[in-house]
């Protein structure tokens, strides 16, 4: 730093290297866009809980073995026999219904016996891998061909807006029963996040593409090429951080589709595969129970509910912090 | 502060011309049709543009808007491609050269751009901006970088302490002098400044003129000097060309560009500079040409003037003039016209527009 002071010190300009207040010159930070999203984030209540609820949930999916420990039923374990989990203890009824919410099964079992809870816990695990992993896949995979398509033009973007809008047109739950049915069980969950990465790419894509087309006419980007850089400099440092805010609000509000996703195609029994403990599939199987098991519906249905909801507040949220007109009416607000 | 040997780098050999466009041609293609493209209609935005910049001189390129002169600009600069005609700069042509093959020449000339705020990207911060020739061209880095970086903005005016902040985080003067650093930071020797004053405020213009000019003094830098402001490129040019329609239909001295214009478009765009005195504004008379620019889709033929001059007779309808010096002319002064002013003539009045005297709108430029 003895540089900069030595610098300033013999500027021609004369610019003072004090605040004129005579304040610590250091006090006044450069905030840029990323740093103010996140302060308006951080006093936004509905984000904060909703950071807290997906947090929890995470914490579900670490801690499922351990809760699995604690209470002594695995998350595959069939306890039909009475007598199978303790003395007294049983998870079906003679008649072969499954156990309500009670001392050893908390959220009671389903109609194999197994407890609720802890399929609860390992299927965390599931929806946010799936939830995570394939948004994670399509937005990088979106981002990439709706700026090459943006940013090279002509035939490429011709290619590939078209590529984007067949996959968009394209009944997907459809073409999953079809590819699950031709692939048979060999796919699982990997298969999920491909066929779910695979149709939620093109929607990214577009944004993007959308965003190049309007951001590559300003006149920065001019100047990057008079200054001599190639396209993908342009593209990855120049562009790049221009999408970024409306690319990772769109990750955001993906994470929870990509559940939904993965639990329509477990409901529809394809996918993951079954002794998994997955919330999709729970609910699936549940129905058929309703009538005498309530709590095998509603307790996976919560989770799922719970984990969509938190994601697509928090989406909406980092949205609002992202838009810099949202800000005056944000202050408004706090002042008021 | 406006250099002195005007007169000399005029009058210097074509030898010693940094910068030779020869009958440079840039035509964009007009789309129309909603699904289907058709029609082959372009437009005519420089057109067959023949001109030499000298070396350190500030050629001052004016025009009404649409003219052609950003779009010159960005020929000289090859951030479009011409249609036809050279660029060549130091004697070689670059006019065809590839994005690769270009990539030495670029680091020998640079472009300050008009907006002071679409120019530099708002998500980037300003070290980052200005050290971005330096990594283009693969110069400097790390330390080396940021030291170089705090030294250009110190040499334009601006607190190297402010090497981490955002553009938004800057007026538009020191916005623009952030260009100007980036411009200079690979010392070239020639930089385009395309309208580089106009988004400015007034009082923050002279600041941004005279940081060129002791920026030119200092580097020996070559200008293009782009505006639309007549007494800016007064101001700053040694030699002023006059574009309309693509065209270039005068260059001289500034002296003698302002002292005796030849070309009646010329004399047309001086009468309206505004004059601060009140009195002196009484006493001129403008000259208010009648109609519209017309489009550049089909540029009128002949001498493209010729539907607005008040001179203009049945032989500017066929013949285009060719720019050339006249008898009464120094060498350095070409116009393009068949019938040129004479010294001290006036316009007369074109159509059904009279002469009003410049009092009567004082309040336009």
């Amino acid at each position: 730093m003895t540089t900069l002071g030595e610098l300033t010190a013999e500027s021609p300009s004369g610019l003072p290297s004090v605040a004129p207040d005579g304040t610590e010159p250091k006090a006044i930070e450069g905030r840029g866009p990323w740093q103010l999203a996140f302060e308006r984030l951080r006093h936004d209540r509905v984000a904060i809980g909703c950071v807290v609820v997906i947090v929890l949930i995470a914490l579900m999916a670490v801690v499922a073995p351990l809760v699995a420990h604690l209470v002594g039923h695995g998350p595959d374990t069939q306890y039909h026999e009475p007598g199978s989990c303790g003395p007294g203890c049983t998870g079906l009824t003679s008649s072969g219904i499954p156990v309500g919410p009670g001392g050893h099964f908390l959220l009671g079992t389903d109609e194999l016996g197994r407890d609720v809870l802890v399929r609860i816990f390992y299927g965390a695990q599931v929806s946010l891998l799936v939830g995570v992993v394939a948004s994670g896949i399509a937005v990088s995979v979106g981002v990439l061909l709706g700026m090459i398509a943006g940013y090279v033009g002509r035939a490429v973007d011709t290619v590939l807006a078209r590529f984007f809008d067949v996959v968009l047109a394209m009944p997907y739950l459809v073409f999953a029963i079809a590819l699950f049915a031709a692939l048979g069980d060999r796919g699982g969950l990997t298969l999920s996040i491909a066929v779910i990465s695979f149709f939620s790419f093109a929607s990214v894509a577009r944004i993007v593409r959308g965003q190049v087309l309007s951001i590559k006419e300003k006149e920065y980007i001019e100047a990057a090429r008079s200054l001599g850089a190639g396209p993908l400099r342009i593209m990855f440092v120049d562009i790049l951080p221009n999408v970024m805010a409306q690319v990772i609000v769109y990750f955001t509000l993906l994470v929870p589709l990509s559940i939904v996703f993965e639990a329509t195609l477990a409901f529809l029994g394809i996918g993951v595969t079954p002794p998994t403990p997955d919330w999709g599939s729970m609910l699936s199987e549940s129905i058929q129970y309703y009538q005498v098991a309530w709590w095998y519906v509603v307790f996976p249905g919560l989770a799922l509910l719970l984990t969509t909801l938190s994601f697509n507040l928090l989406g909406d949220s980092v949205r609002d912090a992202f838009d810099p007109r949202y800000n005056r009416l944000f202050i408004r607000k706090r002042r008021a | 502060m406006v250099s002195t040997e005007s007169g000399v780098a005029a009058e210097g050999s074509s030898t010693d011309a940094l910068v030779r466009l020869e009958q440079v041609t840039k035509h964009f293609p007009v789309r129309s049709g909603a699904l289907w493209r058709h029609g082959s209609e372009v437009v005519h935005a420089v057109d067959k543009v023949t001109v030499d910049v000298m070396r350190g001189e500030t050629l001052g390129l004016v025009g009404e808007t649409g003219c052609g002169k950003s779009t010159l600009a960005r020929c000289i600069t090859r951030l479009v491609d011409l249609t036809s005609g050279t660029v060549t700069l130091g004697g070689e042509d670059i006019s065809r050269l590839s994005r690769r093959r270009m990539q030495p020449y670029r680091r020998r000339m640079q472009m300050i751009f008009q907006d002071p705020y679409g120019s530099l990207n708002p998500r980037r911060r300003v070290g980052s901006i200005i050290g971005d020739p330096f990594a283009i061209h693969d110069v400097a880095s790390g330390d080396e970088r940021k030291r170089r970086v705090q030294h250009l903005m110190e040499l334009v005016g601006l607190n190297p302490e402010h090497y981490n902040r955002f553009p938004s985080e800057f007026s538009g003067g020191q916005r623009q002098r952030i260009g100007v650093a980036r411009a200079l930071a690979l010392q070239p020797e020639l930089i385009v400044a395309d309208e580089p004053v106009s988004a400015l405020d007034v009082s923050i213009r002279a600041q941004v003129i005279n940081l060129l000019a002791d920026i030119q003094d200092e580097f020996k830098l070559t200008y293009v000097f782009i505006t639309h402001d007549l007494s800016v490129v007064r101001h700053v040019s040694d030699r002023v060309a006059v574009m309309y329609l693509g065209q270039v239909v005068e260059i001289a001295d500034r002296h003698d560009l302002y002292a005796t214009p030849r070309h009646p478009y010329t004399k047309a765009l001086q009468s309206a500079i505004p004059t601060p005195d009140p009195d002196e504004a009484d006493k001129r008379r403008r000259t208010v040409l009648g109609g519209d620019v017309p489009s550049p889709i089909n540029p009128p033929s002949g001498c493209r003037f010729h539907p607005r001059c008040p001179k203009a007779q049945e032989r500017c309808k066929v013949e285009e003039p060719a720019l050339e010096v006249k008898p009464a002319d120094p060498a350095g002064h070409s116009v393009a016209c068949h019938f040129p002013l004479a010294d001290g003539e006036e316009l007369s009045s074109h159509g059904e527009v009279t002469v009003i005297p410049a009092s009567a709108e004082a309040g336009e430029t």
